[in-house]
């Protein structure tokens, strides 16, 4: 194997065997892209939670008429709860380049943002932030799983 | 991680139950720069080989990634956040001096250094669709300027040692991705791979080989092909490896 020269290395991203998804699988794959609902969630210390996940089209960050619905609730629920601030966490499905991938996930997190601040929530309450193709909630290479996978995370 | 070209010798330079990607090797060949998620948010960290000393590049409350290495190792093109999109700034080292190449309300993103290091090269989806774009840094206020036309998605390009061309990810009409070459004298661009979901192209110093990330059965491993013709795989001896990237020629 020494041919093609002993004066290179090679760097490359080992994956981790496992990774912890905090919405699990079953929870999103049982759920159909038309029925999103909000969940405000009650902790102990009286905490609300939006915990939302709206899905995209291939290669688009365009809100579809579904995500807008399931985001009036999220307005309502802002705008009850003044103190509530929320993270917009944008995802992409594995096709297509990583680091592309990691800026379409943005401007889906960015749709969001721009959708809750233009009905009225306040800029500052709203944490966009991207995970790319990285973590994935349905692990198949298919249409299903990749418009599982195509999101934003509203927590 | 660290292997040698034949995959031997693996070293772990760091682990982290977060994503980790987009390793780049500074030219002298001592250094890593690599996007963590380690703090929640995509943030680029240089560390250093020998030591293992590793920092972040920028203390800014903005995700951070793509990190490219200048030839001359003084300078990393990076993709910066902070407007809520991607666009692609150069930072200069020695005294960290932020330089914005790009403004533009489309993506921008995945920076690569031509070999002397006068030009960049990146993904950008101004045009609708990702395309690669070619900017001169040595002009003043440089436009960029589009340098693929073939299909829908071009993208994550890199320059041939010589200049003479690009190796990039491109997306057949077909709906798969394969690592595509384009000379600069032809017109036409040449499909090198032919599996469902090729990734990540590098193109080794002496600009002969080629090697890339791919997916088979559900595990991704490596793969490598020279420009004349010959092939290689490169299964990981246990678990997934991704995201290869060549170190320059060590002295």
């Amino acid at each position: 194997m020494n041919k093609f020269s002993n004066f290179y290395f090679i760097s490359i991203v080992f994956i981790a065997g496992c990774s912890s998804l905090q919405v699990t699988e079953e929870s999103i794959a049982n759920q159909d892209v038309s029925s999103v609902t909000i969940s405000p969630k009650s902790t102990a210390d009286k905490a609300v939670l939006a915990n939302a996940v709206v899905y995209f089209e291939y290669d688009s960050y365009s809100l579809t008429s579904k995500s807008i619905l399931a985001l009036k609730g999220v307005v309502k629920l802002m705008s009850g709860n003044p103190k509530l601030t929320i993270g917009l966490e944008g995802h992409a499905d594995e096709r297509g380049t990583r680091e592309y991938n990691l800026a379409l996930g943005q401007r889906r997190a960015e749709a969001v943002s721009t959708y809750l601040v233009s009905n009225g929530i306040n800029r500052k309450r709203l944490i966009p932030k991207s995970y790319g193709e990285e973590r994935p909630l349905s692990l198949g290479s298919n249409d299903y799983s990749w418009s599982k996978n195509r999101r934003v995370e509203i927590k | 991680m660290l292997a040698d070209s034949d995959g031997d010798n693996e070293r772990v330079l760091l682990s982290s139950s977060e994503p980790i990607i987009s390793p780049s090797w500074s030219p002298d060949g001592k250094q890593v720069a690599y996007v963590s998620f380690e703090t929640g948010m995509a943030k680029v960290y240089i560390q250093n080989i020998a030591t293992g000393k590793r920092e972040s590049v920028l203390s800014k409350n903005t995700q951070i990634s793509s990190p490219a290495w200048s030839p001359d190792g003084k300078y990393l093109s990076l993709t910066l956040y902070q407007d809520g999109n991607a666009e692609i700034y150069i930072l200069r080292l020695r005294d960290k001096t932020l330089t914005r190449m790009t403004k533009q309300f489309a993506i921008d993103t995945e920076s690569s250094w031509s070999p002397k290091g006068n030009k960049i090269i990146f993904t950008s989806g101004r045009s609708g669709s990702p395309q690669i774009y070619e900017m001169n840094l040595r002009k003043l206020n440089p436009k960029p300027k589009r340098i693929s036309f073939e299909g829908s998605y071009n993208a994550k390009a890199a320059y041939l040692p010589k200049e003479e061309g690009i190796i990039f990810v491109h997306r057949s009409s077909d709906g798969l991705f394969h690592i595509a070459l384009k000379y600069k004298k032809e017109k036409f661009i040449r499909i090198l791979t032919e599996a469902k979901m090729d990734e990540s192209p590098s193109v080794a110093a002496n600009g002969n080989m080629v090697i890339y990330g791919i997916t088979e059965g559900d595990i991704s491993m490596l793969a490598g092909f020279s420009l004349s013709g010959a092939r290689f795989k490169l299964p990981a001896s246990s678990g997934e490896v991704r995201e290869p990237a060549w170190s320059n020629f060590l002295r």
